[in-house]
């Protein structure tokens, strides 16, 4: 049968693909992972360079930066979370060096590694020069409304003594250091740059309510954080247009998540209902 | 060992990256911090290119201009094909152009804002996958009739896919995008990651559990959405109604892209077909039927 002939290929089939779409975009970012992964020395940047990075950071918070390979999907990552939107104008220590690294790459002899712990975010762009869509992409912005990112760490006996913010500037160009993130060097300018905020070491104990929109309708929720945990997790609303009683096991499944049987759950497609969103909001006014 | 965890909402589901790491050297934060920021940043571009929802999306702009060759991106093309390639695999029984059968069937709802959503393209009542013409050579699609691609199971295991590479050199991770996920390297304990399966009538419980490394694991069920008639959001192609043989379907597989499209593609050809077409592909598997009976899908060599 012709289908006998189709059939084991796909996939390797899938696995070309990601690799092609991997490889198409953020070309320089991979190059920059890989350095980080063969624990490259890093560089210390002068002063004058952070302050031309952190000025061309600003820039690209407002505008795209054009694509210089053809076909290549420009590198330039967005972290487009509802954190960032609020800081807009202020340096944002959650994106990624290597946009910058990019375009530090056509101006300049190759560098290792730039180390930017402040940055903008810049915007991503679709394939520039093959898209079919011509405007740049301002859509992260509307995911922005529903999505806040939660940064959080887990409770764990360690966390309290890794009193570290997110991103920090390099102490010197030894990466091996394995010293406490110390004092800066006062070269690096970029220090001068609005204090990146640290991700939370935990959850802050407490009651918090989050609300959440879907195509179902509002759901407001209601959890409790105690020890770093989430021990309370509660519908304070339900506005959705089918009757909550198929979201009436959600709760349990927050709580249950953290039981130490399994790592993780796979499931059916769990859509982004309205209490998805309502703890995730729920969650990020507890840090 | 310490874990940090990242969420986020994307793709009408809850995202959430776990990162394991003993190492709290400034440049090890970085690093991860950065990774992480461009595995979201993936999940957010996917999303814009490929949402049916969005009217400014790559997809729908493509689909808005059918009967002529559309040059379009890497990451859209390889979707389409991608896609494509299943539909033939598996004789239609997957079809990526089951937009407008879907929106029939009231999953038509921006799950950003609720509105429902009448895409502008008027689908031909026959179109199927066999109207969608790829040109590699200049990545140009055609479609041959007007049609609306549903790419929601390949682009959310392509967005996954894109963020384990960026996490990669993290070694030990975890990315969970609303129960499809792929693990790096080993858990907390050192041991490969343990992924419960979960129990297609009992939400808060595993059926099974799966010990995975440096792999993707998706489920496909008809347990999640509802559409207005209560049948679930997997449509056999060829039918025109929720396929109700199987009560879910979780396929293992290097690639999240992959294992999505699979479970999805064996959840619509039910229980026979469905097991015979994932040991074929060469994918483990698990295939629960609404009586709950567990069949394994044990990959097999082909040729």
């Amino acid at each position: 049968m012709s289908n006998n002939r189709k059939t084991g290929h796909l996939v390797a089939l899938g696995s070309a693909a990601v690799v092609a779409v991997y490889g198409a975009g953020f070309m320089r970012t991979a190059a920059a992972a890989e350095r980080f992964a063969q624990q490259s020395t890093d560089r210390v940047l002068s002063p004058e360079e952070a302050e031309v990075i952190a000025e061309m950071a600003n820039q690209m918070g407002t505008s795209v930066t054009a694509a210089t390979d053809t076909g290549a999907t420009p590198s330039v990552t967005a972290q487009h979370t509802a954190r960032s939107e609020k800081r807009a104008g202020k340096v944002d220590a959650t994106t990624a060096t290597v946009s910058l690294k990019a375009v530090a790459d056509t101006a300049t002899p190759p560098r290792r590694t730039l180390l930017l712990p402040s940055v903008a975010t810049a915007t991503v762009l679709p394939n520039a020069a093959n898209s079919v869509t011509s405007a740049p992409a301002p859509a992260p912005t509307k995911a922005a409304s529903v999505a806040s990112s939660v940064v959080v760490r887990s409770a764990s006996p360690t966390a309290a003594s890794a009193t570290t913010p997110a991103i920090v500037a390099p102490p010197n160009a030894t990466q091996t250091s394995t010293s406490a993130p110390a004092p800066v060097p006062a070269t690096a300018t970029v220090e001068e740059a609005p204090p990146v905020p640290a991700a939370p070491l935990k959850w802050k104990d407490g009651g918090y309510t989050g609300y959440g929109t879907s195509r179902h309708g509002d759901i407001e929720v209601y959890l409790e954080t105690d020890g770093g945990r989430i021990s309370y997790v509660k519908i304070s609303q339900c506005l959705t247009q089918y009757s909550c009683s198929w979201i009436k096991d959600l709760p349990g499944q927050v709580l249950a998540r953290q039981g130490p049987q399994v790592d993780a759950t796979s499931g059916a497609t769990q859509s982004a209902n309205a209490f998805y969103y309502a703890v995730v909001q729920a969650l990020s006014k507890a840090k | 060992m310490e874990q940090y965890l990242h969420s986020f909402a994307c793709m009408g589901t809850v995202v959430t990256m776990q990162v394991l790491s003993s190492d709290h050297s400034a440049n090890r934060i970085r690093q991860r911090d950065e990774s992480l920021a461009r595995a979201t940043a993936w999940f957010h571009q996917v999303e814009q290119c490929c949402s049916r929802f969005d009217a400014s999306s790559e997809l729908q702009q493509l689909c808005s201009a059918p009967q002529q060759p559309v040059t379009v991106s890497d990451l859209l093309f390889e979707c389409v094909q991608f896609g494509v390639a299943v539909a033939r695999a598996t004789n239609g029984a997957f079809d990526p152009t089951v937009g407008t059968q879907m929106e029939r069937r009231g999953f038509n709802r921006d799950y950003r804002t609720g509105a429902l959503m009448h895409h502008s393209v008027v689908a031909h009542e026959h179109a199927t996958y066999r109207d969608v013409e790829l040109h590699e050579g200049n990545r140009t699609i055609t479609l041959h009739k007007p049609l609306q691609l549903d790419l929601g199971a390949i682009a959310k295991g392509l967005a996954v896919d894109m963020a384990a590479r960026e996490l990669r050199a993290l070694a030990n991770f975890m990315i969970d995008a609303g129960g499809d996920l792929y693990v790096g390297g080993l858990n907390a304990e050192g041991g490969r990651w343990k992924v419960g399966i979960r129990h297609p009538r009992a939400r808060d419980q595993h059926i099974h559990t799966f010990h995975v490394s440096d792999a993707s694991v998706c489920t496909s069920g008809d347990y999640e959405r509802t559409a207005n008639d209560g049948a679930g959001h997997i449509l056999h192609a060829g039918k025109n109604e929720g396929a109700r043989e199987l009560a879910s379907v979780t396929v293992l597989a290097p690639s999240a892209m992959v294992a999505d499209a699979l479970a999805t593609a064996a959840f619509a050809l039910g229980l026979s077909a469905g097991r015979t077409f994932l040991e074929q592909q060469g994918v483990d598997g698990l295939l629960i039927t609404p009586e709950l009976e567990l069949l394994h899908a044990r990959s097999v060599r082909v040729e």
